[in-house]
Protein backbone atom coordinates (compact mmCIF):
# COMPACT_ATOMS: atom_id res chain seq x y z
CA UNK A 1 0.00 0.00 0.00
CA UNK A 2 2.54 2.27 0.82
CA UNK A 3 4.49 1.25 -2.37
CA UNK A 4 2.03 2.80 -4.32
CA UNK A 5 1.48 5.53 -2.69
CA UNK A 6 5.38 6.42 -3.33
CA UNK A 7 5.17 5.37 -7.11
CA UNK A 8 1.45 7.94 -7.71
CA UNK A 9 3.92 10.23 -5.59
CA UNK A 10 6.93 10.17 -7.93
CA UNK A 11 4.65 9.92 -11.29
CA UNK A 12 2.84 13.32 -9.86
CA UNK A 13 6.35 14.84 -9.75
CA UNK A 14 7.47 13.60 -13.21
CA UNK A 15 4.05 14.64 -14.46
CA UNK A 16 3.49 18.45 -13.02
CA UNK A 17 7.50 18.64 -13.83
CA UNK A 18 6.61 18.23 -17.60
CA UNK A 19 3.75 20.37 -17.43
CA UNK A 20 5.68 23.16 -15.92
CA UNK A 21 8.41 22.80 -18.66
CA UNK A 22 5.58 22.48 -21.36
CA UNK A 23 3.62 25.89 -20.15
CA UNK A 24 7.43 27.56 -19.69
CA UNK A 25 8.24 26.80 -23.07
CA UNK A 26 6.20 30.06 -24.71
CA UNK A 27 6.68 29.49 -28.03
CA UNK A 28 5.59 26.00 -28.54
CA UNK A 29 2.83 26.36 -26.57
CA UNK A 30 1.50 29.49 -28.26
CA UNK A 31 1.85 27.98 -31.55
CA UNK A 32 0.04 24.72 -30.83
CA UNK A 33 -3.16 26.32 -29.87
CA UNK A 34 -2.65 29.46 -32.58
CA UNK A 35 -1.50 26.79 -35.77
CA UNK A 36 -4.86 25.06 -36.00
CA UNK A 37 -6.93 28.29 -35.21
CA UNK A 38 -5.39 29.39 -38.55
CA UNK A 39 -5.61 27.08 -40.66
CA UNK A 40 -9.27 26.51 -39.67
CA UNK A 41 -10.27 30.06 -40.24
CA UNK A 42 -8.26 30.22 -43.55
CA UNK A 43 -10.00 27.12 -44.76
CA UNK A 44 -13.42 28.54 -44.09
CA UNK A 45 -12.58 31.83 -45.90
CA UNK A 46 -11.07 30.53 -48.83
CA UNK A 47 -14.06 28.14 -49.25
CA UNK A 48 -16.94 30.31 -48.37
CA UNK A 49 -18.70 31.53 -51.21
CA UNK A 50 -21.67 30.16 -53.07
CA UNK A 51 -21.26 26.58 -54.24
CA UNK A 52 -19.26 25.89 -57.53
CA UNK A 53 -21.91 25.65 -60.75
CA UNK A 54 -22.39 22.16 -62.26
CA UNK A 55 -21.89 22.89 -65.45
CA UNK A 56 -20.63 25.61 -67.21
CA UNK A 57 -22.01 26.70 -70.56
CA UNK A 58 -20.48 29.27 -73.32
CA UNK A 59 -22.89 31.37 -75.32
CA UNK A 60 -21.21 32.81 -78.49
CA UNK A 61 -22.65 36.04 -78.18
CA UNK A 62 -26.23 36.60 -78.69
CA UNK A 63 -29.56 37.34 -77.30
CA UNK A 64 -32.51 35.11 -76.97
CA UNK A 65 -30.49 32.50 -74.90
CA UNK A 66 -32.41 28.96 -74.26
CA UNK A 67 -34.30 28.42 -71.48
CA UNK A 68 -31.45 26.17 -70.17
CA UNK A 69 -29.19 28.30 -69.32
CA UNK A 70 -31.48 29.94 -66.30
CA UNK A 71 -31.54 26.47 -65.04
CA UNK A 72 -30.01 26.42 -61.00
CA UNK A 73 -26.16 24.82 -61.25
CA UNK A 74 -25.34 26.46 -64.86
CA UNK A 75 -23.13 28.82 -65.06
CA UNK A 76 -22.94 30.76 -68.56
CA UNK A 77 -20.23 32.80 -70.16
CA UNK A 78 -19.97 34.53 -73.54
CA UNK A 79 -17.36 34.44 -75.71
CA UNK A 80 -16.89 34.34 -79.45
CA UNK A 81 -17.03 30.86 -81.35
CA UNK A 82 -13.87 29.76 -82.34
CA UNK A 83 -12.80 30.39 -78.49
CA UNK A 84 -15.38 28.85 -77.30
CA UNK A 85 -14.70 25.85 -79.19
CA UNK A 86 -11.18 25.76 -77.96
CA UNK A 87 -12.79 25.53 -74.45
CA UNK A 88 -14.72 22.72 -75.47
CA UNK A 89 -12.37 20.85 -77.07
CA UNK A 90 -10.47 21.15 -73.37
CA UNK A 91 -13.47 20.29 -71.17
CA UNK A 92 -13.04 23.92 -69.69
CA UNK A 93 -16.73 24.54 -70.80
CA UNK A 94 -19.64 21.51 -71.04
CA UNK A 95 -21.43 23.22 -74.43
CA UNK A 96 -21.40 25.58 -76.69
CA UNK A 97 -24.54 27.18 -77.67
CA UNK A 98 -25.04 30.34 -80.61
CA UNK B 1 35.55 50.27 -56.93
CA UNK B 2 37.94 48.46 -54.72
CA UNK B 3 35.57 48.87 -51.90
CA UNK B 4 33.07 47.25 -53.95
CA UNK B 5 34.64 44.06 -55.00
CA UNK B 6 36.12 43.82 -51.28
CA UNK B 7 32.27 43.18 -50.35
CA UNK B 8 31.54 41.00 -53.34
CA UNK B 9 34.45 39.11 -52.39
CA UNK B 10 33.62 38.80 -48.52
CA UNK B 11 29.57 38.20 -50.09
CA UNK B 12 31.07 34.96 -52.14
CA UNK B 13 32.68 33.22 -49.06
CA UNK B 14 29.58 33.10 -46.90
CA UNK B 15 27.84 32.12 -50.01
CA UNK B 16 30.19 29.34 -50.89
CA UNK B 17 30.34 28.76 -47.38
CA UNK B 18 26.60 27.97 -46.85
CA UNK B 19 26.58 25.92 -49.66
CA UNK B 20 28.85 23.57 -48.62
CA UNK B 21 27.45 23.36 -44.98
CA UNK B 22 23.86 22.43 -46.71
CA UNK B 23 25.18 19.33 -49.12
CA UNK B 24 27.28 18.27 -46.37
CA UNK B 25 24.16 18.24 -43.95
CA UNK B 26 23.14 15.08 -45.86
CA UNK B 27 19.83 14.46 -43.92
CA UNK B 28 18.44 18.46 -44.58
CA UNK B 29 19.63 17.66 -47.72
CA UNK B 30 18.35 14.71 -48.81
CA UNK B 31 15.03 15.20 -47.22
CA UNK B 32 14.45 18.45 -49.00
CA UNK B 33 14.63 16.39 -52.26
CA UNK B 34 12.52 13.30 -51.24
CA UNK B 35 9.87 14.85 -49.56
CA UNK B 36 8.26 16.85 -52.41
CA UNK B 37 8.81 14.02 -54.62
CA UNK B 38 6.88 12.00 -52.33
CA UNK B 39 4.60 14.53 -52.26
CA UNK B 40 3.68 14.49 -55.47
CA UNK B 41 3.52 10.42 -55.83
CA UNK B 42 1.20 10.39 -52.65
CA UNK B 43 -1.02 12.74 -54.62
CA UNK B 44 -0.63 10.80 -57.96
CA UNK B 45 -1.85 7.53 -56.41
CA UNK B 46 -4.55 8.83 -54.27
CA UNK B 47 -6.38 10.68 -57.26
CA UNK B 48 -5.50 7.79 -59.54
CA UNK B 49 -8.51 6.09 -60.78
CA UNK B 50 -11.40 6.68 -62.67
CA UNK B 51 -12.62 10.79 -62.91
CA UNK B 52 -15.05 11.24 -59.93
CA UNK B 53 -19.15 10.87 -61.22
CA UNK B 54 -21.09 13.60 -61.94
CA UNK B 55 -24.33 12.67 -59.75
CA UNK B 56 -24.76 9.91 -57.27
CA UNK B 57 -27.97 8.45 -57.61
CA UNK B 58 -29.12 5.81 -54.82
CA UNK B 59 -31.78 2.96 -55.33
CA UNK B 60 -33.65 1.58 -52.93
CA UNK B 61 -33.00 -2.12 -53.66
CA UNK B 62 -35.08 -3.14 -56.43
CA UNK B 63 -35.31 -4.40 -60.40
CA UNK B 64 -35.70 -3.18 -63.34
CA UNK B 65 -34.37 0.20 -62.32
CA UNK B 66 -34.53 3.87 -64.54
CA UNK B 67 -32.79 3.87 -67.69
CA UNK B 68 -31.29 7.22 -66.52
CA UNK B 69 -29.17 5.46 -64.42
CA UNK B 70 -27.06 3.88 -67.61
CA UNK B 71 -26.47 7.73 -68.25
CA UNK B 72 -22.43 8.29 -68.29
CA UNK B 73 -20.82 10.65 -65.11
CA UNK B 74 -24.68 9.17 -62.95
CA UNK B 75 -23.09 6.58 -60.64
CA UNK B 76 -25.60 4.29 -58.51
CA UNK B 77 -25.24 2.80 -55.16
CA UNK B 78 -27.80 0.62 -53.70
CA UNK B 79 -29.24 1.21 -50.08
CA UNK B 80 -32.29 0.75 -48.05
CA UNK B 81 -34.94 3.55 -47.96
CA UNK B 82 -34.27 5.53 -45.00
CA UNK B 83 -30.48 5.95 -45.06
CA UNK B 84 -31.27 6.75 -48.87
CA UNK B 85 -33.16 9.85 -47.60
CA UNK B 86 -30.50 10.92 -45.01
CA UNK B 87 -28.08 11.31 -47.27
CA UNK B 88 -30.26 12.89 -49.78
CA UNK B 89 -30.87 15.61 -46.87
CA UNK B 90 -27.15 16.11 -46.37
CA UNK B 91 -26.90 15.89 -50.28
CA UNK B 92 -23.86 13.05 -50.40
CA UNK B 93 -26.71 11.55 -52.97
CA UNK B 94 -28.56 13.72 -55.93
CA UNK B 95 -31.41 11.58 -56.15
CA UNK B 96 -33.66 8.28 -54.82
CA UNK B 97 -35.64 6.14 -56.72
CA UNK B 98 -37.37 2.84 -55.93
CA UNK B 99 -39.10 0.94 -58.40
CA UNK B 100 -42.67 0.18 -57.33
CA UNK B 101 -44.53 -2.15 -59.72
CA UNK B 102 -45.02 -0.54 -62.71
CA UNK B 103 -44.30 3.20 -61.50
CA UNK B 104 -40.96 4.84 -60.34
CA UNK B 105 -41.20 7.13 -57.12
CA UNK B 106 -38.35 9.51 -56.27
CA UNK B 107 -36.98 11.65 -53.99
CA UNK B 108 -34.76 15.38 -55.00
CA UNK B 109 -33.34 17.89 -52.26
CA UNK B 110 -35.54 20.66 -52.92
CA UNK B 111 -31.94 22.49 -52.09
CA UNK B 112 -29.84 21.17 -54.74
CA UNK B 113 -29.28 21.85 -58.32
CA UNK B 114 -27.83 18.84 -59.12
CA UNK B 115 -31.55 16.89 -57.79
CA UNK B 116 -32.67 19.62 -60.02
CA UNK B 117 -31.15 18.42 -63.31
CA UNK B 118 -31.61 15.00 -62.54
CA UNK B 119 -35.15 15.63 -61.97
CA UNK B 120 -35.72 16.95 -65.55
CA UNK B 121 -33.11 14.03 -66.71
CA UNK B 122 -35.75 11.66 -64.97
CA UNK B 123 -38.96 12.76 -66.81
CA UNK B 124 -37.45 13.07 -70.21
CA UNK B 125 -35.92 9.11 -69.79
CA UNK B 126 -38.47 7.14 -67.94
CA UNK B 127 -41.72 6.20 -69.75
CA UNK B 128 -43.50 4.64 -66.78
CA UNK B 129 -45.85 6.65 -64.03
CA UNK B 130 -43.70 9.17 -61.38
CA UNK B 131 -44.30 10.29 -58.18
CA UNK B 132 -42.36 12.33 -56.72
CA UNK B 133 -41.37 13.31 -53.19
CA UNK B 134 -39.02 15.79 -51.52
CA UNK B 135 -37.05 16.46 -48.78
CA UNK B 136 -34.74 19.44 -47.55
CA UNK B 137 -31.38 20.01 -45.61
CA UNK B 138 -28.32 21.68 -47.43
CA UNK B 139 -25.06 20.27 -48.11
CA UNK B 140 -22.07 19.63 -45.52
CA UNK B 141 -20.11 22.66 -45.84
CA UNK B 142 -15.96 21.86 -46.44
CA UNK B 143 -15.37 23.36 -43.29
CA UNK B 144 -17.64 21.18 -41.51
CA UNK B 145 -15.92 17.95 -42.68
CA UNK B 146 -12.13 19.85 -42.75
CA UNK B 147 -12.21 21.11 -39.06
CA UNK B 148 -12.35 17.26 -37.40
CA UNK B 149 -9.50 16.70 -39.77
CA UNK B 150 -7.18 19.76 -38.79
CA UNK B 151 -7.73 19.15 -35.22
CA UNK B 152 -6.76 15.71 -35.70
CA UNK B 153 -4.09 16.86 -37.28
CA UNK B 154 -2.96 19.07 -34.37
CA UNK B 155 -3.43 16.06 -31.58
CA UNK B 156 -1.19 14.07 -34.06
CA UNK B 157 1.90 16.41 -34.24
CA UNK B 158 1.54 17.69 -30.40
CA UNK B 159 1.18 13.63 -29.56
CA UNK B 160 4.46 12.81 -30.79
CA UNK B 161 7.03 14.97 -31.37
CA UNK B 162 5.81 16.29 -27.34
CA UNK B 163 6.74 13.06 -26.26
CA UNK B 164 9.06 11.48 -28.80
CA UNK B 165 11.42 14.25 -29.31
CA UNK B 166 11.19 15.25 -25.80
CA UNK B 167 12.37 11.95 -24.69
CA UNK B 168 15.10 11.99 -27.57
CA UNK B 169 16.22 15.55 -26.14
CA UNK B 170 16.00 14.17 -22.60
CA UNK B 171 18.50 11.15 -23.59
CA UNK B 172 20.92 13.24 -25.56
CA UNK B 173 20.93 15.84 -22.39
CA UNK B 174 21.91 12.84 -19.97
CA UNK B 175 18.62 14.20 -17.87
CA UNK B 176 17.48 10.49 -18.15
CA UNK B 177 20.96 8.92 -16.74
CA UNK B 178 20.35 10.55 -13.59
CA UNK B 179 16.63 10.05 -13.07
CA UNK B 180 17.73 6.18 -13.48
CA UNK B 181 19.77 6.91 -9.91
CA UNK B 182 15.97 7.79 -8.29
CA UNK B 183 13.68 5.29 -7.13
CA UNK B 184 11.55 6.38 -10.42
CA UNK B 185 10.53 3.23 -12.30
CA UNK B 186 10.25 2.87 -15.98
CA UNK B 187 6.73 2.61 -16.11
CA UNK B 188 6.45 5.46 -13.69
CA UNK B 189 7.89 7.84 -15.75
CA UNK B 190 6.62 6.52 -18.74
CA UNK B 191 3.09 6.75 -17.64
CA UNK B 192 3.90 10.56 -16.27
CA UNK B 193 5.01 11.49 -19.90
CA UNK B 194 1.70 9.77 -21.39
CA UNK B 195 -0.68 11.73 -18.76
CA UNK B 196 1.25 15.21 -19.49
CA UNK B 197 1.46 15.08 -22.91
CA UNK B 198 -2.42 13.92 -23.07
CA UNK B 199 -3.34 16.90 -20.59
CA UNK B 200 -1.89 18.98 -23.02
CA UNK B 201 -3.19 18.04 -25.99
CA UNK B 202 -6.96 17.50 -24.73
CA UNK B 203 -6.59 21.08 -23.47
CA UNK B 204 -5.48 22.56 -26.77
CA UNK B 205 -8.23 20.86 -28.94
CA UNK B 206 -10.86 21.72 -26.11
CA UNK B 207 -9.73 25.35 -26.04
CA UNK B 208 -9.55 25.41 -30.63
CA UNK B 209 -12.99 23.13 -30.39
CA UNK B 210 -14.76 25.69 -29.03
CA UNK B 211 -12.80 28.80 -30.02
CA UNK B 212 -13.22 28.25 -34.21
CA UNK B 213 -17.20 26.45 -33.37
CA UNK B 214 -17.97 30.19 -31.87
CA UNK B 215 -17.51 31.86 -34.58
CA UNK B 216 -17.97 29.62 -37.37
CA UNK B 217 -20.84 27.87 -35.79
CA UNK B 218 -19.53 24.32 -38.05
CA UNK B 219 -21.78 21.17 -37.54
CA UNK B 220 -21.85 19.44 -34.48
CA UNK B 221 -25.02 17.49 -34.02
CA UNK B 222 -23.52 14.70 -32.27
CA UNK B 223 -22.73 13.71 -28.31
CA UNK B 224 -19.52 16.15 -27.23
CA UNK B 225 -18.83 13.36 -24.56
CA UNK B 226 -18.36 10.91 -27.11
CA UNK B 227 -16.31 12.95 -29.05
CA UNK B 228 -14.18 13.75 -26.10
CA UNK B 229 -13.64 10.12 -25.42
CA UNK B 230 -12.49 10.00 -29.23
CA UNK B 231 -9.82 12.37 -28.48
CA UNK B 232 -9.16 10.59 -25.49
CA UNK B 233 -8.34 7.53 -26.50
CA UNK B 234 -6.85 8.31 -30.17
CA UNK B 235 -4.61 10.85 -28.13
CA UNK B 236 -3.26 8.38 -25.96
CA UNK B 237 -2.86 6.24 -29.19
CA UNK B 238 -0.40 8.60 -30.77
CA UNK B 239 1.25 9.88 -27.65
CA UNK B 240 2.19 5.72 -27.03
CA UNK B 241 3.49 5.50 -30.46
CA UNK B 242 5.76 8.26 -29.74
CA UNK B 243 7.06 6.38 -26.80
CA UNK B 244 7.35 3.58 -29.09
CA UNK B 245 9.55 5.73 -31.41
CA UNK B 246 11.41 7.78 -28.34
CA UNK B 247 12.33 4.41 -26.42
CA UNK B 248 15.44 3.60 -27.73
CA UNK B 249 16.35 6.57 -29.96
CA UNK B 250 19.82 8.22 -29.41
CA UNK B 251 20.07 10.73 -31.87
CA UNK B 252 17.95 13.95 -32.60
CA UNK B 253 18.17 13.69 -35.95
CA UNK B 254 17.20 10.03 -36.12
CA UNK B 255 14.39 10.43 -33.95
CA UNK B 256 13.17 13.81 -36.66
CA UNK B 257 13.28 11.41 -39.20
CA UNK B 258 11.57 8.89 -37.77
CA UNK B 259 8.64 11.03 -36.56
CA UNK B 260 8.44 12.42 -39.87
CA UNK B 261 8.19 9.05 -41.58
CA UNK B 262 5.24 8.13 -39.03
CA UNK B 263 3.48 11.65 -39.29
CA UNK B 264 3.48 12.06 -43.33
CA UNK B 265 1.87 9.18 -43.98
CA UNK B 266 -1.24 10.28 -41.95
CA UNK B 267 -0.79 13.68 -43.18
CA UNK B 268 -2.39 12.47 -46.66
CA UNK B 269 -3.78 9.31 -45.95
CA UNK B 270 -5.97 9.78 -42.61
CA UNK B 271 -8.07 11.73 -44.80
CA UNK B 272 -7.49 15.63 -42.76
CA UNK B 273 -7.94 17.68 -46.40
CA UNK B 274 -9.88 15.20 -48.25
CA UNK B 275 -11.62 12.29 -48.76
CA UNK B 276 -9.86 8.75 -49.67
CA UNK B 277 -13.31 7.58 -50.89
CA UNK B 278 -12.25 7.40 -54.33
CA UNK B 279 -8.89 6.73 -53.86
CA UNK B 280 -7.46 2.72 -54.94
CA UNK B 281 -8.38 -0.09 -52.43
CA UNK B 282 -4.60 -0.79 -51.51
CA UNK B 283 -3.98 3.02 -50.31
CA UNK B 284 -7.49 2.67 -48.08
CA UNK B 285 -6.01 -0.29 -46.59
CA UNK B 286 -3.03 1.12 -45.65
CA UNK B 287 -5.18 4.37 -44.53
CA UNK B 288 -6.21 1.57 -41.69
CA UNK B 289 -3.42 1.02 -40.20
CA UNK B 290 -2.85 4.41 -39.25
CA UNK B 291 -4.19 5.48 -35.62
CA UNK B 292 -5.30 9.10 -37.39
CA UNK B 293 -7.71 7.77 -39.82
CA UNK B 294 -9.96 5.94 -37.04
CA UNK B 295 -9.62 8.69 -35.13
CA UNK B 296 -11.08 10.52 -37.66
CA UNK B 297 -13.83 8.40 -38.98
CA UNK B 298 -14.89 8.57 -35.74
CA UNK B 299 -14.81 11.91 -35.13
CA UNK B 300 -16.54 12.88 -38.35
CA UNK B 301 -19.25 9.97 -37.69
CA UNK B 302 -20.19 11.79 -34.45
CA UNK B 303 -19.85 15.02 -35.86
CA UNK B 304 -21.60 14.90 -38.88
CA UNK B 305 -23.65 11.95 -39.01
CA UNK B 306 -24.77 11.96 -34.89
CA UNK B 307 -23.19 8.29 -34.57
CA UNK B 308 -23.06 6.70 -31.17
CA UNK B 309 -21.21 4.40 -29.47
CA UNK B 310 -22.32 1.25 -31.01
CA UNK B 311 -21.58 2.72 -34.86
CA UNK B 312 -18.02 3.60 -33.51
CA UNK B 313 -17.03 1.28 -31.30
CA UNK B 314 -14.85 -0.74 -33.99
CA UNK B 315 -12.81 2.09 -34.13
CA UNK B 316 -12.05 3.21 -30.69
CA UNK B 317 -11.45 -0.85 -29.91
CA UNK B 318 -8.76 -0.57 -32.44
CA UNK B 319 -7.15 2.50 -30.98
CA UNK B 320 -7.46 1.09 -28.00
CA UNK B 321 -5.32 -1.71 -29.44
CA UNK B 322 -2.52 0.93 -30.78
CA UNK B 323 -2.75 1.95 -26.86
CA UNK B 324 -1.82 -1.32 -25.73
CA UNK B 325 0.92 -2.13 -28.09
CA UNK B 326 2.23 1.22 -28.12
CA UNK B 327 2.85 1.04 -24.28
CA UNK B 328 3.62 -2.34 -24.28
CA UNK B 329 6.55 -1.80 -26.34
CA UNK B 330 7.39 1.30 -24.83
CA UNK B 331 7.66 -0.16 -21.08
CA UNK B 332 9.40 -3.69 -22.92
CA UNK B 333 12.22 -1.55 -25.06
CA UNK B 334 12.54 1.76 -23.02
CA UNK B 335 15.87 2.30 -22.27
CA UNK B 336 17.10 5.40 -19.94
Amino acid sequence: MISIMRSVRRMKAVFFARNLEYLRDRASFGWNLVFPVLIVFALAVVFSGPPRALFTVTAVASDSLPELLEFPGIETISSDRSKALDRLSRQQTDLVVE
Amino acid sequence: MISIMRSVRRMKAVFFARNLEYLRDRASFGWNLVFPVLIVFALAVVFSGPPRALFTVTAVASDSLPELLEFPGIETISSDRSKALDRLSRQQTDLVVEVVEDSVRYWVNGNSASGAILELLLKYTESRSLERGETDGEAIRYVDWVVPGILGMNMMYSALWGVGYVVVRYRQAGYLRRLRATPLTKFEFLSAQVLSRLLVTLTASTIVFVGTNLILDYKMVGSLGLLFIIALVGGMAMITLGLAIACRTESKEFADGLLNAVTFPMLLLSGVWFSLDGSPYWVQMIAQVLPLTHVLEAARAVMLDDAGVTDIAIHLAILVGFCTVGMGLSIKLFKW
